[in-house]
């Protein structure tokens, strides 16, 4: 850990953490915009650099966006992120009434809590972890996988059946090319460029920024009011004495809700705020621009990054979807994800944890001083936004294979990403998919070859038993819960 | 966007998904199991795609119920398929960006004057036409895609005409 923050602060690390913080809270607060699209569109710039830089500059940008949703989301009334979502609810009505200044430092001091808190558990629970990742056969690794789909697919917004189509669908998505088990072409149709298969940094473009552009088209135009924020940021010290004990229980539910695979910070920030509300002694005063309803919801969103990074660096498995954009950028370096990232590679599993931190301590002073500022950026029209955007897409699906074959692929995955948009089908299970589809096929097939065809050596694995339980579990009364809700409709 | 137009585009998208999992399933036919591997290559793809080819019968079936029982007022969201104003904007991106892709492959124009000449069209297509507004796009374009295309060609090294 000691060599990973020496690293950190050497000068270009130091810079790149200092630009990725700066990138992403830019981003955060340009509604419509998001971390996921940054991060994914940096991926294929990092190719040249250092893996160790690499993972410095994501992790930045990562911290940095989902912090940079409260600006919006106080100052215009419009979420940044996902995650800011409930932070509208108290943080613009606190600013209307001329006390921006006071719901922004309240959601930074938030953010930074959540952040320090989550990041002790990436600290403390990923060696240990890790070491028992590390003991996983081919049939953990698979009923693993296929929970953390099961997972997603039914904690995602929407219905059950929506959610495992869009899982499938990425499953799918990721077959044509190469068997990994006996080299075989399969499902490539005739289509040499479909040797390789679709490559992830085009598919991930195509589905999180071209699908967004082609989605943000009907607003463009519309140009959003800001409200001045003036003051102080810094949070005084009779609110830290009312406020810690929210802090402290919203970073405890942002960080178990962030290690959940698939599970973002939207749904941290919604369960802390709710949670909040019910325990709180005057719940009427939630959504009328209440101090507790903002730090619950920041403190959470920010919780859930270390706390979706934890089965990221210990079991290879994506807590969030930037969780899987991340595990493309591990790919593209040539790192296998999972337990053994932790034993071959410990300076960069170490890097990353440390990125954290010190991206959470360089946000807390950059959105303290910068808010007001960077809050201007956020009425950029979009029309001058999107066309650079899309030229970055586009030529950085072209940078990875210098093939133009992955161009017209992220052009395609655009455009089915936009239908699956229409269609109300989510694109953190279809990305999921894609990623963990390849994994889960070779962990099952290995274990079939290992038992000699038996499927009943599944038995002898408990830890496997117990993951296919709780997925059955979970596909169970995920369905149960919209039947009723479906009946009850009608 | 209209509970209609959802469906029909839900019903559509249905539809191609189980055209696709039909060539996935005729396709996997092919693979026949290796000696020492009881699955085989054909495996996942053939059993995936009769998942997912229920899964889009269900979304079909679905989005037919939802129609009968949902109220005719339009989401507040605007999806550029649904509003006639938008389509041709929308059209348009989906062109400039395959043009954009078609001239890097077919190089009849170096890409140091098509990547600045996309950037001016796809602007144009989501802004106004006004004078004011192309002059500010032309700058942009010129600015920023010499610059983006620079970045690309010298510093990530991609081959670009």
């Amino acid at each position: 850990m000691i060599d990973a923050l020496l690293h950190i602060i050497t000068p270009w690390p130091m810079f790149l953490c200092l630009l990725g913080v700066f990138l992403g809270i830019i981003v955060g607060a340009i509604p419509g915009f998001s971390g996921t699209m940054l991060i994914t569109l940096t991926v294929p710039l990092t190719f040249t650099m250092m893996d160790l830089d690499a993972m410095v500059l994501l992790i930045a940008m990562y911290v940095g966006s989902v912090s940079g949703g409260l600006i919006s989301a106080t100052l215009l009334r419009m979420p940044g992120t996902p995650g800011a979502i409930m932070t509208v609810l108290d943080g613009y009505p606190m600013a209307q009434r001329g006390e921006a200044a006071r719901a922004l430092a309240l959601g930074v001091t938030g953010s930074f809590v959540g952040g320090l808190v989550s990041w002790v558990f990436l600290y403390t629970l990923s060696p240990s972890l890790a070491i028992w990742g590390a003991k996983f056969g081919p049939w953990e690794t698979f009923t693993m996988a296929a929970m953390a789909l099961a997972l997603i697919a039914s904690l995602t917004q929407g219905s059950l059946i929506n959610g495992l189509l869009s899982a499938m669908l990425g499953i799918m998505a990721s077959l044509p090319g190469m068997d990994p088990s006996t080299g075989m072409l399969r499902m490539t149709f005739g289509i040499d460029a479909l040797s390789s298969g679709f490559g992830l940094v085009p598919v991930l473009l195509g589905i999180f920024i071209i699908s967004q552009v082609l989605s943000d088209i009907g607003s463009v135009g519309k140009m959003p009011e800001l409200i001045t924020a003036k003051g102080s940021l810094f949070l005084k010290l009779p609110v830290w004495g009312r406020q810690w004990f929210n802090m402290l229980r919203s970073s405890l539910i942002g960080t178990w809700i962030g290690i959940l695979p698939g599970v973002g910070a939207s749904v941290g920030s919604i369960v802390s705020y709710t949670v909040a509300k019910n325990a709180s002694k005057t719940p009427e005063k939630f959504g009328t621009g209440f101090e507790d309803g903002i730090i619950a919801a920041e403190t959470a969103n920010n919780a859930t990054i270390s706390g979706a990074l934890i089965p990221l660096v210990t079991l290879g498995i994506p807590g969030s979807t930037v969780d899987a954009i991340l595990i493309g950028a591990l790919l593209l370096h040539n790192l296998q994800p999972g337990p053994m990232l932790f034993v071959n590679h410990p300076l960069l599993i170490y890097v990353i944890i440390a990125s954290c931190l010190v991206a959470n301590i360089v946000m807390y002073f950059m959105m303290t001083l910068m808010c007001q500022k960077i809050a201007k950026l956020a009425t950029v029209p979009v029309h001058l936004l999107l066309p650079p955007i899309v030229l970055c897409c586009l030529l950085g699906s072209l940078a990875i294979h210098n093939n133009l074959f992955d161009v017209w692929v992220a052009i395609g995955f655009g455009v089915l990403g936009y239908l699956m948009k229409i269609c109300k089908l989510p694109h953190g299970p279809f990305i999921i998919g894609f990623i963990l589809a390849s994994l889960a096929e070779a962990s099952l097939r290995t274990a079939l070859m290992a038992s000699g065809g038996s499927w009943m050596a599944f038995f002898d694995r408990p830890v496997a038993v117990i993951f296919a339980i709780i997925t059955i579990v979970m596909l169970y009364f995920s369905l149960r819960r919209e039947l009723r809700a479906s009946s009850s409709a009608a | 966007m209209t509970p209609l137009c959802r469906t029909k585009v839900q019903t559509v998208f249905s539809l191609c998904i189980i055209c696709v999992c039909v060539f996935f399933i005729i396709d996997s036919f092919n693979y026949r199991p290796a000696l020492r591997e009881p699955l085989g290559a054909a495996f996942i793809p053939r059993y995936s795609a009769i998942i997912t080819l229920l899964l889009a019968a269900c979304l079909a079936w679905k989005s037919q119920k939802t129609l009968r029982t949902a109220s005719t007022e339009a989401s507040s969201k605007e999806h550029p398929v649904s509003n006639r104003s938008l389509r041709w904007r929308f059209a348009g991106a989906i062109l400039t960006m395959a043009g954009y892709a078609a001239l890097l492959k077919w190089p009849v124009i170096p890409s140091l004057f098509i990547t600045p000449l996309f950037l001016f069209i796809f602007i144009l297509i989501l802004g106004s036409q006004t004078k004011k507004a192309m002059w500010t796009a032309f700058i942009i374009a010129i600015t920023l895609g010499t610059s983006l295309h620079l970045l690309f060609r010298n510093v990530l090294y991609v081959n670009l005409p």
